[in-house]
């Protein structure tokens, strides 16, 4: 068995918001890579 | 050729990670110590070593050299990571946490049968084996080359270094030097993306190196394109990438391993997550230190060609002289159009001297292809991608530095070595040894065995990289058709959770029949090979299921 419960960081309360966060950090990422490109170009 | 200072840096190197290997690895009492580590390890350590296993010393060599050749289009491949990750932690991860299993495979006998366990348990010990040997030889090769140390002195400090510790320590000893070493690495990437910048003549700041390493399409790190023959693109990285990120991280067992280690289900989900975090940037500084490179060389002479001895073979075989004069004029006036541009950005000449230079740098790139064309009349597919990044290291930067970053890509190879040899004792004991040879024993000799096994492949590895010269092409084979296992391995696992009525005879045709798919597809169909785990996936997924619908239904359940 879980040494401990089954339990996000505090800070995200559930797994899901912890992912929704992970997902909405890639999507940022994605955009600063449009970015990045489009200034260099 | 290395000053005493460098090597004194690597000998610290490979006594610290004996060291860690030693304190850490003590009092192995049992295979699940063995193995697993006891499942005590802490997110942080499984997070970077799950990294380390990934970053092998091609990763962090062969990257820099695609960002100077190609730039750094090659981010994309990694754009699914995160959403793949998200997707393992909902699905498979806990699967795999709660059956309290040593491998992946072993999972899927739970669910469906031995044959399928054993099939691709099999597969995986095939690809990965032989992967190992070139994993090792690689990188010794090219640092034979470049630092002038003797190829088999790399492979076998490489191969039997990694294996003496992996041996004698087990998982935990593996998991701490990995947390170690992937700290090395990043301070390695760091110390070179620095040097770069701090290697840029006065007046060229890092944004005009950027906009001029732009100019040649080397900072395109996102490109829309749909058409899926192109190799690196939004959608290739986004839906091929997803795929390839799933089969890697969800079926391999050197990863699956990592994060069967954690003391919680909590901490196996935070520690890849942290890494598909941190992954995407990562691979950013690394191709923007080969783009910056690019850019370095401008102002600073490249030789002709990266691999000196492929350079002095063809001088002994034919007259270069000519060649090499127009070279020479060659990059004196890319040099000068380069200066002029970057002088001239942000100002009204900037379209002007942006032309003048691509021309230049056009003209330039045709001397090279001439010399590597000449090169490739008597070694077809030669490249010097790989030996863009060690010759600077080597030419360019400070004693003690040039130590580090040799330590970086030592610290990048064996990190990789060691979660192989891990992965592949574990798959042969548990998979093969106590499923078929002796199911009961003591603890104390499933410990033992599985030392054996790990000197075993570490030896076979390292015997591989040795004589790879001579087997190459029937090892890189393998390794290639190897490649094409995950997919069809990743949809059993995809029927194994999501489809109720497959069974055992439909799952062990799905990963056949997938395999046959993917190497059709690859031989037939001009598509990128990012989309084969894609293939591999859905082929297997349906004709499993549709050939378990001739079968009764499933003989087990988790």
């Amino acid at each position: 068995m879980d040494k401990e419960p089954d339990l996000p960081p505090p800070i995200f309360k559930t797994w899901g918001r912890f992912y929704a966060v992970v997902i909405a950090n890639t999507l940022v990422t994605y955009l600063l890579l449009v970015l990045f490109s489009a200034y260099a170009r | 050729m290395l000053q005493p200072i460098d090597w004194l840096v690597v000998v610290l190197y490979f006594a610290f990670i004996v060291f860690v290997g030693y304190r850490t690895g003590r009092g192995n009492t049992g295979i699940e110590d063995f193995c697993l580590a006891r499942r005590s390890m802490p997110w942080y350590a499984i997070g970077l070593s799950v990294m380390a296993t990934q970053a092998s010393a091609i990763t962090l060599v062969g990257t820099t050299g695609q960002g100077y050749v190609d730039g750094m289009r090659f981010i994309q491949v990694y754009l699914g990571m995160p959403l793949a990750i998200v997707i393992l932690c909902v699905t498979l991860v806990p699967f795999f946490y709660r059956a309290k299993v040593f491998t992946a495979y072993e999972f899927l006998e739970k669910r469906f049968d031995g044959k399928t366990r054993s099939l691709t348990s099999f597969l995986f010990l095939l690809g990965r084996g032989l992967a190992d040997a070139v994993v090792i030889y690689a990188p010794s090769v090219i640092l034979a080359i470049v630092f002038g140390i003797d190829e088999k002195v790399i492979i076998i400090a490489i191969g039997l270094g990694a294996t003496i510790y992996t041996t004698l320590g087990g998982m935990r000893a593996v998991m701490w030097v990995e947390m170690w070493q992937m700290l090395i690495i990043f301070i390695g990437i760091l110390f070179c993306l620095g040097s770069v910048i701090v290697g840029l003549p006065d007046g060229v700041s890092l944004t005009d190196a950027i906009q001029v390493a732009g100019a040649t399409g080397r900072a395109e790190t996102m490109d829309f394109n749909l058409d899926p023959t192109v190799t690196y693109t939004f959608w290739t990285g986004v839906c091929g990438g997803i795929f390839l990120m799933l089969s890697y991280f969800g079926t391999d067992q050197s990863q699956v391993q990592r994060y069967l280690t954690a003391r919680s289900l909590k901490e196996s989900r935070l520690a890849l997550l942290f890494s598909a975090l941190v992954k995407i940037p990562m691979q950013f500084v690394i191709l923007l230190t080969g783009a910056l490179l690019f850019v370095f060389y401008q102002f600073e002479k490249p030789p002709v060609v990266f691999n000196p001895v492929a350079l002095e073979r063809l001088a002994q075989a034919r007259d270069v002289s000519q060649l090499e004069a127009d070279y020479d004029e060659a990059f004196e006036t890319r040099k000068e159009a380069a200066q002029n541009f970057a002088d001239a950005l942000g100002g009204p000449r900037e379209d002007e001297m942006r032309r003048s230079f691509l021309q230049a740098d056009a003209d330039f790139s045709g001397v090279r292809s001439e010399v590597l064309g000449l090169i490739r009349e008597s070694e077809p597919g030669f490249s010097d991608t790989n030996y863009v990044f060690p010759t600077f290291v080597l030419t360019k930067l400070p004693v003690g530095i040039v130590g580090l970053i040799l330590v970086a890509i030592f610290a990048a190879a064996m990190s990789t070595v060691e979660s192989e040899l891990t992965s592949l004792s574990t798959a042969t004991v548990v998979d093969f040894y106590q499923r078929y040879v002796r199911r009961e024993a003591e603890d104390s000799h499933f410990l033992a065995v599985s030392r054996v096994a790990t000197l075993f492949w570490g030896g076979f590895a390292t015997f591989c990289a040795l004589y790879m010269g001579r087997l190459g092409s029937a090892i890189e084979a393998v390794n290639r058709i190897g490649s094409n296992f995950y997919g069809p391995i990743l949809g059993v696992f995809v029927l194994a959770i999501g489809a109720r009525w497959a069974n055992g005879h439909g799952a062990f045709a799905g990963v056949l029949l997938g395999i046959v798919a993917v190497q059709l597809t690859a031989r037939y169909s001009e598509i990128s090979y990012l989309y084969y785990n894609l293939v591999g996936t859905v082929v297997s997924v349906v004709l499993g299921y549709v050939i378990s619908l001739f079968f009764a239904s499933p003989e087990r359940s988790v």
